[in-house]
């Protein structure tokens, strides 16, 4: 029998012997194989796996224990939970912080399952793939005197159950695949690096359409990255700036989801004021709506979250107004909606976002077919003028590619960084080195004047918060158009 | 030596088609508590419990293929099948090099010992640690409080198949505290923080706090300010340019600034009175250990760089290998690490104190997007002090920029904070501009 399917029992006894508990059981497996090469070289390949228990004991008055172990024999389970509740105690004696939000915890009974989430995909298929892709792109080296590549490609597989004193059991579990190039360029004692993240479900990445696509973006960004050996820096100031896809959804997460989760409202956000959300304000014009919504079996997807409750589709910002919080039942006496989320059965959940959109209502779109990275930055720009987005006298920064950010909550200051950024002027383009966007969050909600008709390609990525660090995807439009606000830097 | 990784041994010992290996494990008891105060809340602890066995083994199997992987109990438990999956991915590589000849020894931590004679209670340690830092804390009337304390005890042992036999056990006690974003640092030891040990930490905490909080009148910054990135900055920023680009992965996958030749012909990256030393057993330092992870006993010293000039990349013994150099230790912590006659002893609070005009910068934003390779950074720092006439004059976000190699080339005032123990530096090559 699979221990998914002897949990509830553990918990069972576990109520047996301490009935002033209420436990949360959290237990994880999971298995990742990865492989990389340097050029054409096999460099390493990897395999790792783990499995583990981490369990909460509340007291009625909300009082908390926690304990975890990887042991997997029978004592050291049971021993857990001992610990958890010893725990719990010394929280309850000494009068530590409670957790009001568990009162609201309703039963829940589900499993989401991927089709063989847990098939094994061989270390040969995986290779077979990475050679085709490897000799698709070495001709590129030979072109290019001080060019170097490192190709990785992971696969994760990962389920998640959380069983509960209320009979809670649920369960999710699906597998993916993370490819990552990194191309390195040298040239006269400069040395600049670009990357290019997919991710998929399995083999995927390696077939078809998409193969083609990943192929042409490696091409262009090559192509790019190789210009940008010679390219000028920008000259620091305010700009009018349009991101693309990648940027508008790092922007979303890093600079603006955060502050909505709700440890951050308790303590300082823009959205809040004393602890309390600042429902109603207007923060951004009316056609700008910004939401967590899950996505079955997406990169990040959460059905359930670490206390077993639902994740529930949230409007943070609906027409332009601050309307609700990534709550969790840690800091509010409120129902949790299911945004608590631990990187694994060994840490204690924060509220965190999984999937978060930035949507901007037809009325402020504009047709834009192209695909900003790979398209012609000449074609791109000669569309927005015909469209009147933008002016030919105008200094407009046209970014594309982000490599992430970092965002102070408490006071909405972000840092973002964009690999490769256009200056468009006088109806000239002109390349630049890779470029930090900075700013106030809000500030930059409030400057959106329009954005592409056209969605964008969902980001996907690892979002690091209190030394954890969980998969997370954002969706925003092709492009957004920001306008020059002497509070958003670009340098 | 936990039972864990004899179980584990034995099994792959046993097994068909292997030939050699090496197995590393870890074995983790960590205690801790935090208290949250109304600063981020999440429910962290109060009092949470955790143990963790995990670690690494290299096969190298009958046909002089090899394997490396992750392990944890799991591996015990589904043995035939894990081994299979190592097998699968078994492929030639220069670690089969990397099995040492035998030794044993057992490096034991006197604190370790110590503590636990005395009947040493980790939950009334760390619960004690945290009421006293939240009565500090509460003088300072902030309510964006969050603190901890976290006892840690970890066994570390590699054996091979050549009777190779070295472990370790440590014990580490951290304490923190933040006030919102403002000040917080951590402190770490191999021994239990005394009570005025931790005052003193949080003397420096609230130090910060208190200048940190005071918003700057907007002053008009000269061209020539210079710029102090503190411990922790330095630490962060000296870690992501030069540590990456002086390691050997980097400059085998050319993903570095440098080549291998720059160290051949040991090329002048720094003033001639700087060293670059680290000290991977120094006593006593949460960060510092006796052997890697293949089982090699450190020297107690190594230098990579010796008077400005590159002398050796830090290399770990599979890419020692791929390039032709010697292993050396890792640089964890720039704790370990020494810069020779540069270096000067002088406080973080001196430097707060100093008649000249200057940032310190206590927080940077974004760092990991910078491109680790060009060296070039433009980063904002939201709450950096400003110094003038002798005194912190309060916080001020600016946006910093420069170029890391050139900052590392024209160095000349390198400190080392006798509280941290961390290195910090001061320089005028760095770009300073207000953000708003």
């Amino acid at each position: 029998m699979k221990r998914e399917d002897t949990n509830s029992k553990l918990v069972k006894e576990a109520n047996k012997k301490y009935p002033d508990a209420y436990f949360v059981l959290r237990y994880q497996r999971l298995a990742t194989k990865s492989i990389s090469y340097v050029n054409e070289k096999l460099d390493e390949t990897s395999v790792y796996s783990d499995e583990g228990y981490g369990v909460h004991a509340f007291s009625k008055d909300g009082s908390m224990g926690f304990a975890s172990t990887n042991v997997l024999e029978e004592g050291s389970i049971k021993q857990a939970f001992t610990r958890a509740v010893e725990s719990m105690r010394e929280s309850q004696n000494n009068n530590f912080e409670k957790v009001p939000g568990i009162k609201f915890f309703k039963k829940n009974i589900d499993r989401k399952v991927y089709p063989d989430w847990d098939k094994d995909i061989s270390i040969k298929e995986i290779n077979k793939g990475m050679k085709i892709l490897i000799r698709d792109t070495q001709d590129l080296r030979k072109k290019h005197k001080g060019l170097d590549f490192e190709y990785y490609f992971g696969l994760r597989v990962d389920l998640r159950q959380v069983v509960r004193s209320d009979g809670t059991n649920v369960l999710y579990a699906y597998p993916y695949t993370i490819l990552f190039i990194t191309m390195t360029a040298s040239k006269e004692g400069i040395t600049q690096s670009s990357y290019l993240g997919e991710r998929g479900k399995n083999l995927e990445i390696f077939e078809g359409r998409r193969y083609k696509k990943i192929l042409k973006e490696v091409r262009k960004r090559t192509e790019v990255l190789i210009q940008q050996l010679d390219a000028p820096k920008v000259k620091p100031g305010s700009y009018k700036i349009i991101l693309n896809d990648s940027l508008g959804g790092v922007f979303i997460h890093e600079a603006f989801g955060h502050c909505a989760e709700a440890d951050h409202i308790k303590v300082k956000s823009p959205l809040a004021e004393k602890g309390k959300l600042l429902k109603g304000k207007k923060i951004a014009p009316e056609y700008i709506d910004v939401y967590e919504k899950n996505i079955k079996f997406a990169f990040g997807y959460t059905p359930y979250d670490s206390y077993g409750e639902k994740r529930l589709k949230t409007y943070i910002v609906k027409d332009g107004k601050i309307n609700d919080f990534l709550s969790d039942p840690g800091n509010y006496l409120r129902k949790p909606r299911g945004f608590s989320r631990a990187q694994n059965y060994s840490n204690i959940p924060y509220p965190r976002m999984s999937n978060t959109v930035l949507s901007v209502k037809k009325e402020k779109t504009f047709d834009f077919s192209f695909d900003p990275v790979v398209d012609d930055p000449d074609d791109i720009y000669k569309h927005l003028l015909k469209k009147k987005v933008i002016y030919p006298n105008e200094k407009v920064i046209f970014m594309t590619t982000s490599y992430g950010g970092q965002v102070s909550t408490e006071e909405g200051t972000f840092q973002f960084r964009a690999l490769t950024a256009y200056e468009f002027y006088k109806s000239k383009t002109k390349l630049l080195q890779g470029v930090s966007f900075s700013g106030k969050t809000l500030e930059v909600l409030n400057s959106i004047s329009s954005a592409s008709r056209q969605p964008g390609k969902p980001r996907h990525g690892f979002c690091g918060k209190m030394g954890q660090h969980v998969t997370s995807r954002e969706e925003a439009p092709r492009i957004i158009v920001l306008e020059k606000n002497k509070y958003i830097k670009i340098a | 030596m936990s039972k864990f990784h004899n179980q584990i041994e034995k099994l792959i010992k046993k097994a068909k088609r292997v030939k050699r290996y090496i197995v590393n494990s870890n074995f983790n008891k960590t205690t801790d508590l935090s208290s949250m105060g109304e600063f981020l809340g999440g429910i962290l602890g109060p009092v949470s419990s955790r143990q963790k066995f995990g670690g690494y083994a290299l096969i190298e199997w009958q046909d002089g293929k090899v394997s490396k992987g992750g392990f944890s109990l799991a591996f015990i438990n589904d043995f035939e099948k894990q081994l299979d999956n190592f097998y699968e991915t078994r492929y030639e590589d220069i670690n089969a090099k990397n099995f040492l000849s035998k030794k044993s020894e057992t490096f034991d931590n006197q604190e370790s010992k110590e503590i636990m004679s005395r009947n040493f209670d980790p939950v009334k340690t760390v619960t004690d640690q945290n009421i006293l830092l939240k009565k500090w804390m509460s003088e300072l009337k902030e309510t964006r409080q969050y603190s901890g304390s976290t006892i840690n005890v970890s066994e570390s042992t590699v054996t091979n198949s050549n009777g190779l036999e070295v472990s370790e056990s440590k014990t580490i006690n951290e304490i923190y505290c933040y006030m919102g974003d403002e000040g917080g640092i951590e402190w770490s030891q191999r021994k239990p923080t005394t009570d005025k040990q931790a005052r003193k930490y949080f003397d420096r905490v609230s130090l910060i706090y208190k200048i940190v909080t005071r918003k700057c009148p907007s002053p008009k910054l000269t061209k020539k300010i210079s710029v102090i990135l503190d411990p922790d900055s330095f630490s962060s920023i000296f870690s992501h340019f030069i540590g990456f680009n002086i390691s050997a992965e980097s400059i085998y996958k050319k993903q570095s600034f440098f080549t291998l030749k720059d160290f051949s012909q040991k090329k002048s990256i720094a003033s001639a009175k700087l060293d670059l030393i680290v000290h991977p057993r120094k006593k006593m330092k949460p960060s510092a250990g006796n052997f890697s992870w293949i089982g090699w006993e450190y020297p107690q010293n190594f230098s990579f760089i010796k008077g400005g000039k590159l002398v050796s990349p830090i290399s770990d013994h599979r890419h020692a290998n791929i390039l032709k150099i010697k292993p050396t230790p890792g640089m964890d912590s720039l704790q370990l690490v020494t810069f020779g006659d540069i270096e000067q002893k002088r406080s973080l609070e001196e430097s707060f104190n100093s008649g000249d005009e200057s940032i310190i910068v206590t927080q940077l934003l974004g760092l990991h997007t910078q491109d680790e390779s060009s060296g070039n950074f433009s980063l904002v720092c939201p709450k950096s002090i400003y110094i003038k006439d002798g005194k912190p004059q309060g916080s001020l976000e600016v946006m910093i920029r420069g170029n890391m190699f050139e900052i590392f080339k024209n160095l000349k005032k390198i400190y080392r904070d006798p509280l941290t123990e961390l290195p910090y530096i001061e320089t005028n090559d760095i770009e300073v501009v207000k953000t708003v």
